[in-house]
């Protein structure tokens, strides 16, 4: 109750101040008690709306009403079977799920898809699911109508049921426009009736009809009591409310100077946000006023890449990570923040002073995540500090042009883009060690002297 | 005086002075239990002897060892065959069920085992604890201890007449529309239907949910008191229970009635009720009005109206609390079924019997688009003014008392083909469960015929004390009834 | 309003159970009986009465969101007609196309 009252919240929708349940009554073999406990007349909330940024401006979408009710068992047909039986899984029978039932203001794919993603990072935020949609901890269905050009009427819908997947979303809509229209254009009548979404076949069936709509014979269900939702109540949930993510964007904008687009990546998990927001303060802790002003960014570039890509080569949640490097931990940093984000600003210091280069930034993270090693020590054991030493580096520079003489007689014909490769050769030479751009000053004072080699 | 015939005070006063064990009790119950069920038929499963023995050497050992947890400790007790017992198969007095084996208990029998109970068995019923005459079960119908020719009432009534037969001192019932009280009075023992939400539904097998309440049966008024005092209480497992605390039941208050306030509605004693039976219900007031008690005349404008609201919302609940049985999960499977939809038909069709089907074909009917108003919601209506009329009785009375039921036990197959005079005689008795009351059948005598007649003793909500100390004084003083000579 | 042989057929299907001809003629009078017994009813003035649908005043009867004891599969499948692996097995749902 308070979960689907914060999802109310959310949706700027009005709660009732009494909520009932009902029976409605069908017969489906995973509907282990041959109704549904749902709301019907006393829905929880009612008049709501999502403001969703699509492509430049603002969509209102209205939301008609926000109810509770049990769900349902799995039903799997058993082709293994010859295709004969179905199998019900029982196992999700009775857990509570919260329905939300839009008005019809969504006029296309784009718009649709563009809504459903605003509203599943407003309820991952909340805390009401996880988001799986392949675990059907998020399902959607979809109820979708074409007309004519210039008409105003709303065609006849239908509806589309077993989306497990945005793509699947996509690609139902996609098809059910495509069947209307031609439909439509055949001078045919699209009938009121729901669909399955068949996957594998990419095709929407008609789905065996359940009840009609008017033979549900919803009543009163007696085995529950009322519920009053009284003011208190209303309010200890609007003050346990988070951040939701459209607020959470603007403040990252205005708060880090970071783009737009980066403050969406961040804000699509609670979890990716507050690693963020606690890399970005153990940085500036360490950095303290040498800081530089795009700090912000590095760290943004540093969790949307470097981060994101560790995760997705090693098939890693956020939370596995966070988990894995908490164990590591050896409890004697000094600035608050849990493991992983201490360890990343670790790494981000490094290289923001200069003591590592980017490629040797990288691998020394790759390192931390594994270890909990002081980061200097991990620096020195597998020789990644920076080679700034500009006699050093002149030395490698001499190397390289000496070793490489036609090179150097076409950059001085004016083939500078070779710059590139010489740069290349003597980061090579010391492992990715060296500053690029050290590298590429001294490399350009070398060419510039004339046949000193 | 053979032990199956102590009444459970007997029994209680026998067990602690040591008179003898929980073992002998049993055993005396069980050789009754075999001697009378070929002409009785109370019970449609009996547990293995040596099961029950064991339970019943177990709580000697307890009572030995000073942990008797209670009064119940080492009493034989019978189950209704609709109240889920753990490995112990829950029929309902269906075929529907007939094989059906519950993984787990009803909220009401974990009590039973934790307070020390000895478990006999399982009572037969009306299939789905629909019917007033036990004929409805598909095990074949029960019979009256006092008279084997005709019916002891129902839904309950392999319960009652376990009770009445002295096959056991205790039994579990359901009430939904007088299954309880019906089958006491017919039977001759004491029958409790409680306030609803004083007892956990859970694990009774939903027949009318606004209106089941498991029920307690004995030979004497403190049985059915005990009984009540472990089954009821607040379970997280069914919202409905009441947060009020269980009192002691049974105040020992003595025999006296002064100060009591009893009501007796007009409406009780009009047309239709049987002269033999009125007559012993005056008496059983005139005892009471002697013990001290002011006895006036009430009215309960709408009893008349009692029946058609129940039978709507009992069989509407009813239509989808049996929507469960559908060959999927347990239960009775078609065996001729290839499609989905025969499943469900054919399995349904095969696995309830004749009134099941009649009462499911109703409730649907009544909660179908375009009568729902007309009768469901109106019936609910209804509803709320019989309430009415009992909260303007209790301003002014403490108890209400009335007939059980306008006749005695009626002959085996007198009114089976003929379902609205059956639905007619639960005209007593449906009115509390639709207020929601507690409610008491105590035995007042035998009619001309032989037949035992039941006196109703209902009260407000939650005041079942009232409603026992009541009972007690005239059991007291008309004398507990005997177990019948004949079987 | 009398109750008629369709409706009695439509309301066996809502309540899937099956009745032979024989059956079917003999419900609807049975019916109508029944259903006359419910007549005195509607004489009945509930202009204001609300319906009674719980008769307890309880209300908002919560519990905590934890998880309870749990079944194991082999329990709850026990009086399975038909099972395979940890699933029931019934007919298909889907149409066989």
């Amino acid at each position: 109750m308070d979960l689907a009252t914060a999802v109310a919240l959310s949706l700027n929708a009005s709660i009732a101040e009494k909520a009932g349940f009902a029976r409605k009554n069908y017969f489906y073999p995973d509907l282990p008690k041959g109704y549904q406990i749902t709301q019907h007349a006393e829905p929880l909330a009612r008049d709501g709306h999502l403001d969703v940024e699509f492509e430049g401006r603002t969509l209102r979408v209205g939301i008609l009403q926000i109810h509770i009710e049990e769900d349902a068992g799995k039903s799997v047909h058993a082709e293994h079977q010859g295709g004969g039986a179905s199998l019900i899984d029982m196992n999700r029978c009775g857990v509570p799920l919260v329905e939300i039932v839009t008005r019809p203001d969504l006029r296309g794919i784009d718009e649709a898809d563009a809504f459903l993603n605003e509203l599943r990072r407003i309820l991952v935020c909340l805390g009401v699911t996880t988001g799986e949609m392949h675990e059907g901890s998020l399902r959607f269905d979809t109820n979708i109508s074409v007309r004519p050009k210039g008409t105003k009427e709303l065609g006849t819908q239908t509806e589309i049921k077993n989306l497990n997947s945005f793509r699947a979303v996509r690609r139902a809509l996609v098809y059910e426009v495509d069947r209307q229209s031609a439909v439509l254009r055949d001078g045919g009548k699209v009938t009121h009736e729901t669909l399955l979404w068949d996957k594998s076949r990419e095709r929407a069936v008609p789905m065996r009809s359940k009840e009609g709509a008017s033979d549900y014979r919803y009543f009163p269900e007696p085995d529950l009591v009322d519920f009053e939702i009284d003011a208190r109540r209303i309010e200890r949930v609007r003050e346990s409310l988070p951040e939701l993510p459209a607020a959470a964007r603007r403040r990252l904008v205005e708060a880090y100077a970071i783009p737009e687009y980066d403050a969406f990546v961040l804000t699509a998990e609670p979890s990716t946000l507050r690693l963020y927001e606690s890399t970005v303060g153990a940085l500036l802790g360490r950095l303290g006023p040498d800081a530089p002003p795009t700090a912000a960014k590095t760290v943004s570039n540093w969790v949307m890449v470097v981060l994101a890509g560790h995760l997705n080569e090693r098939r890693l949640t956020l939370a596995e990570l966070s988990a894995r490097v908490a164990s590591l931990d050896t409890g004697d940093r000094q600035d608050g923040a849990p493991a992983l984000p201490s360890r990343l600003a670790d790494v981000i210091a490094l290289r923001l002073r200069g003591e590592v280069s980017e490629p040797a930034a990288r691998r020394l993270f790759e390192a931390a995540m594994e270890s909990a090693e002081p980061i200097e020590n991990l620096v020195e054991r597998l020789d990644l500090g920076a080679v700034s030493d500009e006699d050093v580096v002149r030395a490698l520079v001499r190397e390289v042009l000496a070793a490489h003489p036609e090179e150097v007689a076409r950059y001085r014909a004016g083939a500078t883009k070779l710059m590139r490769f010489f740069v290349g050769q003597v980061l090579g030479r010391t492992g990715g060690k060296a500053d690029p751009e050290l590298a590429a000053r001294i490399l350009l004072e070398e060419l510039g002297n004339g046949g000193t080699t | 005086m053979e032990l199956y015939e102590l009444t459970f005070s007997q029994i209680r006063a026998g067990l602690l002075e040591g008179d003898f064990s929980s073992r002998e009790l049993t055993e005396s119950v069980l050789d009754r239990v075999e001697r009378v069920e070929p002409a009785v038929s109370a019970f449609v499963t009996v547990r293995e002897r040596g099961e029950i023995l064991t339970d019943a050497e177990a709580s000697d050992a307890r009572r030995a060892a000073g942990t008797c947890p209670g009064a119940l400790c080492g009493v034989p007790v019978a189950v209704k065959d609709n109240i889920s017992t753990r490995g112990l198969a829950t029929t309902c007095g269906s075929r529907m069920l007939k094989s059906y084996v519950p993984p787990y208990d009803a909220t009401a029998v974990a009590r039973l085992r934790d307070a020390g109970a000895v478990i006999v068995g399982k009572t037969n019923m009306d299939e789905f604890a629909m019917g007033s005459s036990n004929e409805n079960s598909a095990l074949g119908p029960t019979r009256n201890p006092w008279d084997v020719s005709r019916v002891p009432g129902g839904s309950s009534g392999g319960s009652a007449a376990a009770v009445a037969a002295g096959e056991v001192p205790l039994a579990l019932g359901s009430d939904t529309g007088g299954s309880v009280r019906q089958p006491a009075g017919f039977c001759g023992v004491v029958g409790v239907k409680p306030t609803y939400g004083r007892v956990s539904r859970y694990g009774l097998v939903a027949f009318a949910s606004s209106l089941d309440q498991i029920g307690t049966m004995s030979r004497d008024v403190a049985g059915a008191a005990a009984l009540l005092e472990v089954i009821a209480g607040e379970d997280p497992r069914d919202s409905t229970t009441a947060a009020e605390p269980v009192p002691r039941l049974l105040p020992d208050t003595g025999v006296d009635l002064t100060g009591v306030a009893v009501g007796v509605p007009d409406e009780y004693f009009a047309d239709g009720l049987d002269p033999f039976v009125a007559e012993k219900v005056r008496d059983a007031l005139e005892v009471i009005r002697s013990l001290g008690a002011k006895v006036r005349t009430i009215s309960i404008p709408h009893l008349g109206l009692g029946v058609a609201a129940y039978y709507l919302v009992a069989d509407a609940e009813a239509s989808a609390n049996l929507a469960r049985y559908d060959g999927v999960r347990y239960g009775h499977r078609s065996d001729h079924a290839e499609t989905l939809e025969d499943l469900y038909r054919m399995s349904r069709s095969e696995g309830f019997g004749a009134e099941v089907k009649r009462r499911i074909m109703l409730g649907t009917y009544a909660l179908s688009a375009g009568y729902y108003d007309q009768y469901y919601l109106k019936a609910q209506k209804v509803r709320t003014l019989l309430v009415r009329d009992f909260e303007r009785a209790f301003e002014s009375v403490d108890a209400v008392i009335a007939p059980t039921s306008p006749t005695t036990a009626f002959a085996l197959g007198e009114r089976v083909n003929d379902p609205v005079s059956m639905y007619l005689s639960d005209i007593y008795t449906v009115p509390v469960n639709l207020a929601g009351l507690p409610a008491l059948s105590v035995p007042c005598g035998f009619a001309a015929s032989g037949l035992p007649v039941g006196l109703q003793i209902m009260v407000e909500k939650f005041r079942e004390p009232v409603m026992f100390r009541v009972a007690r004084a005239y059991e007291h003083a008309a004398g507990a009834f005997p177990v019948p000579s004949t079987l | 309003m009398a109750v008629e042989r369709g409706d009695v057929e439509h309301v066996a299907k809502l309540a899937r159970l099956a009745f032979t001809e024989e059956e079917l003629v003999a419900f609807t009078t049975e019916m109508n009986g029944i259903l006359a017994l419910f007549e005195e009813l509607k004489a009945v003035d509930t202009d204001g009465v609300p319906p009674a649908f719980r008769v307890l005043r309880r209300r908002n009867v919560f519990r905590g969101d934890e998880p309870g004891e749990m079944l194991p599969p082999e329990e709850a499948l026990a009086n399975a007609p038909d099972r395979h692996e940890d699933a029931f097995r019934v007919p298909a749902v889907l149409p066989n196309d």
